[in-house]
């Protein structure tokens, strides 16, 4: 099954957009995204996210970004909350769950998008994926990407489709 | 005010849904974070309102609005979630929920369906 690239890069864009406005502080809803080439070289993938899509279509979708980032976005979604904690555990749980949401929500958007396409599509819960100098790499002929760069950092969306 | 059950795996959507319906005056009963804790806090807690997340894991939103519907067929939920895709809210609203509320979603969507559901 196809998706052209184009398609996938706006798709992606327009929903990163409406995320950061209305799930961000109001301060970051001027964030700018920008879709870019490719991923720089030198950039970190440090964190995966992967959500598997069943049912309608078959497949994947793997958010990859540097910890650096990882952290912004935690960070930006449960401000007080970093404020008020200084427990490691606590804080790695909470790290874990803003980006499994947020991916969830990327996710609930990409499957939408395709509904017609493929037909309804259910998602998996997240997995998330992280560790310190963990390098990751994802191998698909298949797989198209949208790099996006926003005031937080580089985060790369990789979807392949059985 | 209504005493209201929130079901989520995220604990940051528990806490957005949680300080919304807090600071317009209801009260939270419980958080429940996948659908087989939500029917066991529902049978104990007796919410007025529950909040439900379809994706999640050891049992779906879904499976845990047709038990609740068994338990009490005039309950009040609310779908809370990523997966808007017509099939599934068409499902979810032939069962009996009240609102179909899609994420990432504004306080006042929430606000509002929570009114119009009380």
């Amino acid at each position: 099954m196809k998706v052209g690239k184009e398609e996938y890069d706006i798709l992606i864009k327009e929903s990163f957009e409406h995320i950061l406005e209305v799930m961000f502080s109001e301060k970051d809803a001027g964030n700018k995204i920008n879709t870019l080439p490719g991923l720089p070289q030198g950039e970190k993938r440090e964190i995966a996210i992967l959500i598997q899509l069943t049912d309608g279509v078959e497949g994947k979708i793997i958010l990859t970004c540097s910890l650096t980032t990882a952290n912004k976005i935690a960070k930006a979604l449960y401000p007080d909350f970093y404020e008020e904690t200084e427990d490691i555990d606590d804080q790695k749980q909470v790290f874990k769950d803003s980006l499994g949401e947020l991916m969830n929500i990327l996710a609930g958007k990409i499957a939408y998008h395709f509904q017609r396409k493929f037909g309804t599509t259910r998602i998996t819960t997240p997995t998330i994926i992280s560790g310190n100098k963990l390098k990751i790499t994802v191998y698909d002929n298949n797989a198209i990407n949208s790099v996006i760069q926003f005031d937080y950092g580089i985060v790369d969306i990789v979807l392949t489709l059985n | 005010m209504a005493k209201v059950l929130i079901v989520d795996d995220s604990k940051l959507i528990r806490n957005i849904i949680k300080d919304e319906l807090e600071k317009n005056g209801h009260q939270i009963v419980g958080e429940a974070q996948d659908g087989r804790m939500a029917i066991s806090m529902y049978k104990e807690k007796t919410p007025d309102l529950i909040t439900m997340d379809i994706t999640m894991d050891e049992m779906d939103g879904i499976e845990a609005i047709t038990e609740i519907f068994k338990l009490n067929n005039k309950a009040k939920i609310i779908v809370v979630s990523a997966l808007g895709q017509d099939e599934i809210i068409n499902k979810a609203i032939d069962l009996g929920v009240m609102d179909f509320i899609i994420k990432p979603f504004e306080a006042e969507r929430l606000l509002n369906s929570v009114k119009k559901a009380l």
